[in-house]
């Protein structure tokens, strides 16, 4: 803190609050600012006009503006992870403690080693990259892009996980107002004395706008005064958000935007306590007016970059509403009136004007100051801040004056950036030289102000009110125009200038790019005339600024050289969003374990109990395997599982498969046409295997479905397709059937239902449920269902199917009693050495049996790949059956599910791996088919997989080669059944 | 007679909910909300609402949540609705109501598929708008809206505008879900 610099470019008044000093750091050093201070304005005042080094050339830059169009002033806030790269000083707030740093320079910002860029410029013209290092290609990658990048970079990123938290939330109001400036706030008042919803965002930290950096009256007060009072009233009504700190990032369709809320960001992180630091609002706004002001552009002269040039407007907000001063002694350049009031105001804060330099022949005179009509800056000087300026006076003569700022006004661009989000494109206004929005607005949205080209402050009121009122009208709310303030009211009166012909030095249009008017010609020279075109190969209106201070400059210039008027020229699309927004406010609330939900099954937390180790299958998690002390390796613990189900009895959590009730009349023939192997005769009481079709004749989904009642069947699908198979099925009802009596709801979460299979299967069941229930291979039959209860009363339903080729049951029960019946099942099972299994003992038990999964049911599968052609029924109609006999799909030689098992014992079949005929050299070809899955078989001892091979059916016994040329594997199996156990299902009967 | 008894948990595994409290918000399981979803059959909707009215005491039209003294419904769908009963113990809800809507409605038991949680504080819109996408300003009290809450289906429903809500979300997403209202209680609760 022994460092502290006087604030001596500290004006007197302003909106800073002079009792509360803040404190802070750029690039180390200690410096002393107020509350109500940017960054910016607090370095100004500090007289701290070298802020940055330059894109590519490693120019040094200072601000150029107030604002949120800032292309140089980028500075790197905060330490450790909390870092944040190419931040504007010019909308940072200033808070204690506040850390900023210079990007893009090294060693220091005074002494840039790569400034040497700027000595070899003319090599570095547009185009340059894809120029040069064309070759050879391979050192593009390693070589080229990593110099350029690390010459080139922006800010540096800290490279750990940020550790700010986020939010987002949706709003909905009848009226957004995007902007609080004057047309803004009178928009605001007019709705808010409505009793309209509004909302009005602006992402200033204090609303007004304009109004807080210009000393006019309205009403005969002052602007910010008149400002604060309006503001005052909008909070008193409940009916009204204000929402400061917030940028309108986006206008999207049917009135919806996306808004981000700096909630935290003027604040130390230590400060923040729990809020996030930023909020993501999706706002539905039934109408919007955009109030988005204007911003002034610059003119491109030689050497127009040096820090202490900047915006004339901009610098009389520095000095109106911050107290800062950009020079001790201040030229200012323009071609239009407004150049003069920032003369005029800062003359009465006592700043010293060398002169006013005005294109326009019969400019405006002054007794205060010098005024050069007619005159031009033609180039400047000063390596690291301005020093002089040399003008080309209109009687010819060139004369140097000394200053240390230049204010520059080339006129203003209505902010028309949001008009253009939905494809709108803005028209050219000869009278004051810019683009104001067109006519193809987003839905709902009116543009009021400056936006729109109404200047003058009464203009900008009077359209704010109009615009109001008309909106509110179309709402069907009856409004009041409000009485309007007396307010300035001066008519634009421009000469336009892009760029001044005369000087060498190079003419900037786009700082943060290094762009130059010499690029541009370089870019028509080489053909590349189209706006679009023109911004891609010059780099012109890219980056964080994207142009706003830049495009209209480039493409006047390119109109010039093209000979077209700006108008037939154009602009460059628009696009969201407005200013950068922080990748963590997008994500808001959805990262890490929270980035999307977690469905648990029933048994949940008692896998948690018992140490399961977890894994994610789409959103839910389900328990892998149970590992037991001693089980060092996973396949230890799935093979103790698979043996267990195979000799006597195992536990699986299966509620995750889908289920849908089916209900009504019609029901049975509302799945005689949703499966493609019949359903009308199923008895009440029994289960049946169904295969759906797609309207393609691709498998969609397999699965049973069990007949409760004569009306009512349970449906249970894949996990993977429950949503999407309650889907089709609705549109089948409301689209397809709408005459039929059904009627479908998902009851997946409601039951916990558990796999008890194994040999052993009824006999521990048999100790569970009620004495009325008879489960003797007569009494409940393979295939059988049932509604029974279990544990003394507790309704359940039981379903005798089986996934693991054992005798084997599903019981359901109420979820609530998932937890409990994991637990009684172990206490009866514990004489049956009864063992919990997880997915992959699951899909082990299913692989030796021979049953499609995800991996055969992968959307691009038919029935008869399956082998289960002869499912599909040809007595009815169902959906897909048609298609499914395509030739393509049903050819005699297509592609089979069969198993494989290694000629080597010890082999592995990776799943993945392609089949070739023995003999033949594998390629595209020769391709025979692939492995779908795989895994040690407990039971064979051996790897075992499934397979698609080309007529598989017919080649059992055959030797074919299983290639998986990206790892140079190749191996030998044997064709084989793919039901590698009990082919003939007699252990499913007994 | 078996030997073994099951015990009911809440999605949470705990035998009752465990009420939040944050600030001025409170967020509490509703432990043995019973649920029936309910279908009218094929050119029964007229009768199936005046059997619903009839155990209602009133009308349960399109968006609305109706409490009565023993049971509350509200409108999920084109002629679909949910019962809902707060009771102690575990009743079948569909075997008690199937007499009332024999022939005209399909039934089916979704006790256990919805986890239902009741927010209640003085200005709960604030929570809510941080979680689902509904214009509050016209969720009055007595309406319901479908939505989704942190990518998860959810109903909402409105019994005192602004101050109490209940909302329902799928059994296996309860911990997903109770997490998300409670980082929005916890957001606008901060000083």
């Amino acid at each position: 803190m022994t460092d502290t610099k006087a604030q001596n470019y500290r004006l007197e008044g302003g909106l800073i609050e002079r009792d509360t000093p803040v404190s802070f750091t750029f690039d180390g050093k200690s410096y002393s600012g107020f509350q109500g201070d940017t960054l910016a304005s607090a370095l100004m005042a500090n007289g701290q006009r070298l802020l940055g080094r330059s894109f590519k050339y490693h120019r040094p830059r200072g601000l150029i503006s107030a604002g949120s169009e800032e292309p140089n002033a980028l500075m790197e806030i905060g330490t450790g992870a909390y870092r944040e790269p190419n931040t504007r000083a010019t909308v940072q707030e200033l808070y204690p403690d506040l850390i900023a740093r210079s990007q893009n320079a090294w060693p220091s910002l005074k002494f840039d080693a790569l400034g040497g860029n700027d000595l070899i410029s003319n090599f570095l013209t547009a185009g340059f990259y894809y120029k040069t290092f064309m070759w050879p290609r391979a050192f593009w990658e390693k070589l080229y892009e990593p110099i350029i990048r690390r010459a080139a970079g922006l800010g540096r990123l800290s490279m750990a996980p940020d550790p700010d938290t986020y939010d987002k939330g949706f709003l909905h109001c009848d009226l957004l107002i995007i902007g609080a400036g004057p047309s803004g706030l009178i928009a605001a008042l007019t709705a808010a004395r409505a009793g309209a919803r509004i909302i009005l965002a602006d992402e200033d930290f204090r609303l007004g706008g304009r109004l807080n950096s210009e000393i006019e009256e309205l009403g005969g007060a002052l602007a910010s005064d008149w400002a604060k009072s309006t503001i005052a009233e909008l909070e008193s009504h409940p009916n009204v958000r204000l929402m400061t700190r917030t940028t309108v990032l986006g206008a999207f369709d049917h009135g919806v935007f996306s808004v981000v809320e700096r909630v935290n960001d003027h604040r130390l992180p230590s400060d923040r306590q729990s809020v996030p630091r930023q909020t993501l609002w999706n706002i539905t706004a039934r109408r919007s007016l955009l109030c988005a002001g204007a911003i002034e552009r610059m003119i491109a002269f030689s050497n127009n970059d040096r820090p202490g040039i900047l915006q004339a407007g901009a610098m009389r907000a520095y000095a109106n509403r911050w107290s800062a001063a950009a020079g001790k002694s201040v030229a200012i350049f323009t071609n239009n009136d407004d150049g003069h009031r920032t003369a005029r105001d800062l003359m009465a804060k006592g700043v010293h004007i060398a002169a006013v330099i005005d294109l326009r022949e019969g400019a405006p005179k002054s007794d205060s100051y010098p005024v050069m009509s007619g005159a031009q800056v033609v180039d400047t000087k000063g390596r690291l801040g301005l020093r002089e300026i040399s003008v080309r006076r209109s009687d010819g003569a060139v004369e140097r004056i000394s200053c240390d700022a230049l204010g520059v006004s080339g006129g203003w661009n209505p902010n028309v950036s949001l008009t253009c989000h939905q494809r709108g494109r803005p028209i050219w206004r000869d009278d004051i030289a810019a683009f104001v929005p067109g006519n193809a607005l987003p839905f709902g949205m009116a543009v009021c102000g400056a936006a729109n080209g109404d200047f003058s402050t009464f203009k900008a009121l009077e359209s704010g009110a109009r615009a109001a009122l008309s909106a509110l009208e179309t709402l069907g709310i009856t409004a009041k125009k409000p009485e309007l303030p007396t307010a300035e009211d001066t008519p634009t009166a421009i000469h336009p200038l892009w760029f001044v012909s005369e000087g060498k030095g190079r003419k900037w249009l786009d700082f943060q790019n290094d762009v130059t008017v010499k690029d541009v010609k370089l870019s028509h020279q080489e053909g590349f005339r189209s706006v679009e075109h023109l911004k891609r190969y010059t780099t012109l209106g890219m980056a964080t600024d994207q142009g706003k201070t830049a495009n209209l400059g480039g493409l006047a210039v390119m109109a010039e050289l093209t000979g077209q008027s700006i108008s037939q020229t154009g602009t460059t699309m628009f696009r969201p969003p407005y200013t950068p927004v922080a990748i963590g406010a997008l994500a808001a609330r959805s990262v890490a374990e929270n980035f999307k939900p977690t469905r648990l099954p029933p048994s949940h937390h008692w896998a948690e109990r018992r140490g399961a180790v977890f894994v994610e299958v789409g959103q839910w998690l389900r328990a892998q395997w149970f590992p037991l002390p001693g089980e060092t390796h996973w396949r230890a613990s799935v093979d103790r599982e698979v043996k267990a189900v195979r000799a006597s009895v195992g536990v699986c959590d299966v509620s995750t498969l889908g289920k849908i009730d089916v209900q009504g009349t019609d029901a049975a023939t509302f799945l005689n046409r949703i499966y493609a192997n019949g359903f009308a005769k199923l008895p009440v009481g029994k289960t049946r295997y169904g295969v759906m079709l797609r309207e393609d004749g691709i498998v969609m989904d397999d699965g049973t479905a069990a007949r409760l009642a004569e009306d009512h069947f349970v449906v249970t699908t894949t996990t993977a397709n429950a949503g999407a198979v309650y889907r089709h099925m609705e549109f089948v009802r409301q689209c397809l059937c709408p005459d039929l009596d059904v009627q479908l709801i998902s009851t997946t979460d409601a039951w916990a239902q558990y796999a008890v299979a194994g040999p052993n299967a009824r006999k521990l069941l048999e100790k569970i449920v009620d004495p009325s229930v008879d489960l003797s291979n007569d009494g409940f039959p393979f295939m059988a269902c049932a509604k029974i209860t279990i544990c003394g009363g507790v309704r359940a339903r039981l379903f005798r199917i089986s996934f693991s080729g054992e005798l084997a049951y599903e019981i359901a029960v109420p979820a609530r009693y998932g937890d409990a019946l994991m637990d009684v099942l172990m206490d009866a099972g514990q004489e049956f050495d009864v063992t919990p299994y997880g997915t992959e003992a699951l899909g082990v038990l299913r692989i030796e049996k021979g049953h499609a999964a995800g991996n055969e049911l992968n959307g691009q599968t038919s029935a008869a790949m399956l082998g289960m052609g002869r499912m599909v029924s040809s007595k009815k109609d169902s959906i897909g059956a048609v298609l499914s006999r395509r030739s393509g799909l049903s050819a005699e030689d297509g592609l089979r599910l069969v198993g494989f098992e290694p000629l080597d014992n010890d082999a592995v079949l990776p799943a993945g791996s392609h089949l070739f005929t023995q003999g033949t050299t594998p390629s595209g070809q020769s391709d025979q088919g692939w492995l779908t899955s795989s895994a040690f078989s407990p039971h064979l001892g051996k790897n075992i997989a499934l397979g698609f091979l080309k007529g598989g059916d017919h080649r059992t016994g055959e030797t074919v080669t299983v290639a998986n040329p990206l790892e140079k594997q190749s191996v030998q199996a044997r064709v084989v059944s793919p039901h590698f156990v009990d082919p003939e299902g007699g252990r499913l009967r007994v | 007679m078996s030997n073994y008894s099951l015990t009911a948990k809440t999605a949470f595994a705990e035998p009752i909910g465990t009420p939040l409290q944050i600030g001025a918000y409170a967020l509490t399981e509703c432990a043995n909300l019973a649920l029936v979803s309910i279908s009218a059959r094929k050119g029964q909707s007229l009768e199936t609402r005046k059997a619903l009215s009839d155990i209602l005491g009133q009308t349960c039209d399109v968006s609305e949540l109706c409490e009565g003294e023993k049971y509350s419904a509200f409108w999920s769908g084109p002629d679909q609705w949910f019962v809902m009963q707060s009771q102690t113990d575990d009743i079948d809800l569909e075997a008690e109501l199937s007499g009332n809507f024999s022939g005209m409605a399909s039934l089916s038991e979704q006790s256990d598929g919805w986890v239902g949680f009741d927010l209640e504080g003085p200005e709960c819109g604030l929570v809510l708008e941080r979680l689902c996408n509904v214009d509050q300003s016209s969720l009055h009290s007595g309406r319901v809206q479908r939505t989704i809450v942190e990518h998860i289906g959810a109903f909402v429903l409105c019994r005192a505008q602004g101050r109490s809500y209940r909302l329902l979300c799928g059994r296996s997403f309860a911990v997903s879900f109770q997490h998300a209202v409670e980082t929005a209680m916890k957001t606008v609760a901060a000083p």
